[in-house]
């Protein structure tokens, strides 16, 4: 299983958040044993950054429609990466941004949903996170 | 049009919080619980609404016999009709499911949700409702301007802010900004007797899963006492700043 770490970006850039989001998932993904994978959404700045904080695979989406933030449209690309390749843990910034896409996406997969998340697990089976 | 305003019954911002049974419960025991502060932004957009289009606006709660108060200052605020799921809140996942029941198959128009509780700050159940309802949401918004279906909103990011349009129906999460403070509305005592007169219904919750569930909570470590230093001395400074405070 893989964890998949959203990392957003402005005029194209990523912002810092991200950065932290990636650091972690790759905290999380030593913890799990999993794969860590960034996905960039209408990001121009190159994405081999997110290596140095620990992304073992960068997915990168690109699409003229996605180039101003739509939530739907965002969670739907998350979702659709997290099925692609047998994700069963996302992370996401509790930005503005963020908290418009994560409760979308908890819904369409079924998943539950830990807000303002502030160390990595104590214990990942059963999940559990301070 | 159908307005539904999603109240949260929270504890009062003056409210000295404990918790019981080893740190694994929130004690209510001498709290006072008000509407949940995005909530009445919400809601007072809901009334200028409702006085330019005649709209009506149901206010809704998840939560036991004890949240009918705040339900009924909601009512005395301007709202129609009052809606409480007799269900004991477990987690914000199990909530917007619960909402996203009932209002199924409602046709409302809009639905105001606040940007997040006071109490857990969660943030969670208004764009879960969303996607349950498959609305467009549009969090943390400080705008709003109807005219017939069509919706201008503008929404607040990180360091500005976004103009958007959108089609009714929709789920907004308001905060500050949709109304200012001095807008919101105190229940005038008019408005406190018709809202006794007003109807709240007691619907059964339906059956939905619970997702997370608490396990301790922790409060706030008390602030170390503050140390003054002459503006003059900048070499105490970051010498506190290295050896008590350990940020340098």
């Amino acid at each position: 299983m893989a964890i998949l770490v959203y990392t957003e970006s402005w005029n194209g850039s990523f912002k810092k958040s991200s950065f932290e989001a990636v650091s972690y998932a790759a905290q999380l993904g030593k913890k799990l044993n999993s794969e860590v994978i960034a996905l960039t959404i209408a990001a121009k700045e190159d994405a081999s950054i997110l290596a140095k904080y620990g992304a073992n695979k960068i997915l990168t989406v690109t699409n003229q429609t996605l180039e101003l933030f739509n939530n739907q449209a965002y969670a739907n690309s998350i979702v659709s990466a997290a099925e692609a390749h047998q994700v069963d843990t996302i992370v996401i910034s509790n930005t503005n941004n963020g908290k418009s896409i994560a409760p979308i996406v908890a819904v369409k997969r079924n998943a539950s949903l830990i807000t303002n998340v502030l160390e990595t697990p104590s214990s990942t089976n059963p999940f559990t996170v301070k | 049009m159908k307005i539904l305003v999603c109240i949260s019954h929270v504890p009062d911002t003056t409210s000295k919080i404990n918790f019981t049974n080893n740190l694994s419960e929130f004690d209510p025991n001498g709290i006072t619980f008000v509407i949940n502060p995005y909530d009445e932004f919400g809601l007072t957009r809901a009334m200028k609404i409702k006085e330019s289009t005649g709209a009506t606006i149901t206010v809704l709660n998840v939560g036991p016999t004890s949240t009918e108060p705040t339900l009924r200052k909601a009512l005395a605020i301007g709202a129609d009709d009052a809606v409480r799921i007799d269900a004991e809140p477990k987690d914000a996942c199990s909530v917007a499911q619960i909402i996203a029941n009932y209002a199924k198959g409602q046709n409302y128009d809009l639905i105001i949700t606040g940007r997040e509780s006071i109490d857990y700050n969660g943030g969670i159940v208004p764009g879960m409702l969303a996607a349950h309802l498959d609305l467009p949401f549009v969090n943390a918004c400080i705008g709003l301007e109807l005219d017939g279906t069509n919706a201008k909103l503008t929404r607040e990011i990180d360091g500005g802010k976004e103009h958007l349009k959108a089609s009714l129906p929709i789920l907004i999460a308001g905060q500050k900004g949709l109304v200012e403070e001095k807008e919101l509305r105190i229940p005038a005592m008019r408005g406190i007797m018709m809202a006794r007169k007003k109807p709240l219904t007691v619907v059964a919750a339906t059956d939905v899963t619970q997702h997370t569930s608490v396990l301790k909570f922790e409060l706030p470590e008390e602030k170390a006492a503050c140390t003054m230093i002459d503006a003059q001395n900048v070499d105490q400074l970051v010498e506190l700043l290295h050896t008590q405070a350990k940020v340098l």
